[in-house]
């Protein structure tokens, strides 16, 4: 990838969003010991356990977007007063235009799974996990957005990444509540996200309002 | 910038979300499956139960996909020579030869794309999703492939395009494309527990030891 970068006149210092796909979740803390020595800056991250990659014998995908280092303009960090990851990435970026968040999954980086986003255990019929774990990602990402000058209604992408697929239809009616106007979206299943009870991890790419 | 939803004529979402949405000159395309969202997989992508052995079910699958991105591309004034990122997510990797078949006759240029498995679609009986990226041409933007020294896929898709002032670069795994997993991101298989083969993997294609072709010097 460093090369892929400087060959294009870029380099791994201006990147600002990856995705990552592990075959294996229990990688997940090795891999990031090595990605904090390749990026000082971590860029915005998503990462997602898949079911298999092309290659016999590959633990991990890591797919990249940058710009070049000669940019008109270059990527500026974006932090909102929302919990603040725990790994080795930052909440989001603003590039020019466009805004990149990293993935959301429905945690306050201190309990694992965010009390909002917990059904209560003394009264597990009568909410919806799913429901609530989606509306705590997404009003997160509502500051994420805002404090880059952009918003949910300014979103221009999402990709949605489940657990079971099952809980699809009820997380598009939460969906629905937050995007009068929803965006181009991309649902797939996932083996697993790197919060224990996570259900669903949200990706999204904004453009900013002015 | 205020996003500008784009519709065609491909099928309509049966789910909260739109078609396409198109800010500047990018075009960010919904994901879309062989759905027709009436009756499931769409008949135009199913083989005829008649004849099972006649014909792909993932061929057909993709074809369709394809056909409806044309669609939602030509209606924001753009097409696949101007997409410059793809994802696809397959349900069966064993699918892939017969997916990526279908895909060089849509993409004299392949872009950079990142192909992963995935646990399951929306749809039953549907094999692949395929999401991308792409630009209107005529507004300031155009692209360029850009390779590297680093291993060339197998496989129909580019290493990466710059594309304005961004860089979109394909997915990458720990593959020369010759060998499967290259000696240098394995463990030494008399020592299975000397090292860890996550890091080694993720070292790889940064940390390849190779003459850099132009100054002559090692890379770190």
């Amino acid at each position: 990838m460093k090369r892929t970068f400087e060959a294009a006149g870029s380099s791994l210092d201006d990147v600002f969003k990856a995705q990552v796909f592990l075959t294996n979740l229990t990688d997940f803390d090795d891999f990031d010991e090595v990605w904090k020595e390749y990026f000082k800056v971590p860029p915005a991250r998503t990462t997602i356990g898949t079911s298999g990659l092309l290659v016999e014998g590959t633990l991990i995908e890591i797919d990249l977007i940058g710009h070049v280092s000669a940019a008109r303009s270059k990527k500026q960090v974006i932090k909102s007063s929302n919990p603040q990851p725990l790994a080795n990435y930052t909440e989001a970026f603003r590039v020019g235009d466009l805004v990149f968040p990293a993935g959301q999954v429905a945690s306050d980086f201190i309990d694992g799974l965010a009390k909002e986003a917990k059904v209560d255990p003394a009264f597990p019929f009568y909410q919806s996990a799913i429901k609530k774990q989606t509306r705590y990602i997404l009003n997160n990402l509502k500051n994420t957005l805002e404090a880059a000058g952009s918003g949910l209604d300014h979103v221009i992408k999402a990709q949605v990444f489940l657990v079971d697929l099952k809980d699809f239809f009820a997380f598009d009616e939460v969906w629905h509540e937050f995007f009068p106007t929803p965006p181009p979206r991309t649902t797939v299943g996932t083996t697993g996200l790197l919060l224990d009870d996570a259900l669903i991890e949200i990706d999204v790419v904004a453009a900013a309002r002015s | 910038m205020k996003p500008k939803i784009i519709k065609s004529e491909a099928p309509r979402p049966l789910a909260h979300y739109n078609e396409g949405a198109q800010v500047g000159p990018w075009i960010f395309p919904a994901g879309q499956i062989a759905s027709d969202y009436k009756t499931g997989v769409a008949p135009a992508a199913r083989l005829n139960p008649g004849f099972p052995y006649y014909g792909s079910d993932i061929k057909l699958q993709t074809r369709y996909v394809l056909e409806n991105l044309r669609k939602t591309l030509a209606a924001a004034g753009s097409s696949f020579e101007h997409v410059v990122k793809a994802q696809v997510f397959l349900t069966d990797l064993k699918n892939f030869n017969g997916f990526d078949e279908i895909w060089r006759e849509y993409f004299p240029v392949p872009p950079p794309r990142t192909t992963i498995g995935t646990t399951g679609l929306l749809v039953p009986g549907t094999l692949v999703e395929i999401d991308l990226i792409g630009y209107a041409p005529g507004q300031g933007v155009s692209h360029r492939v850009s390779t590297s020294a680093a291993p060339k896929p197998l496989a129909n898709y580019t290493e990466a395009f710059v594309v304005g002032d961004l860089v979109f670069s394909a997915g990458q795994l720990a593959s020369d494309f010759k060998s499967g997993v290259p000696a240098e991101a394995k463990l030494s298989p008399g020592f299975p527990y000397y090292g860890s083969e996550i890091k080694k993997q993720t070292h790889f294609h940064s940390a390849k030891f190779e003459t850099d072709l132009r100054g002559g010097r090692l890379e770190p």
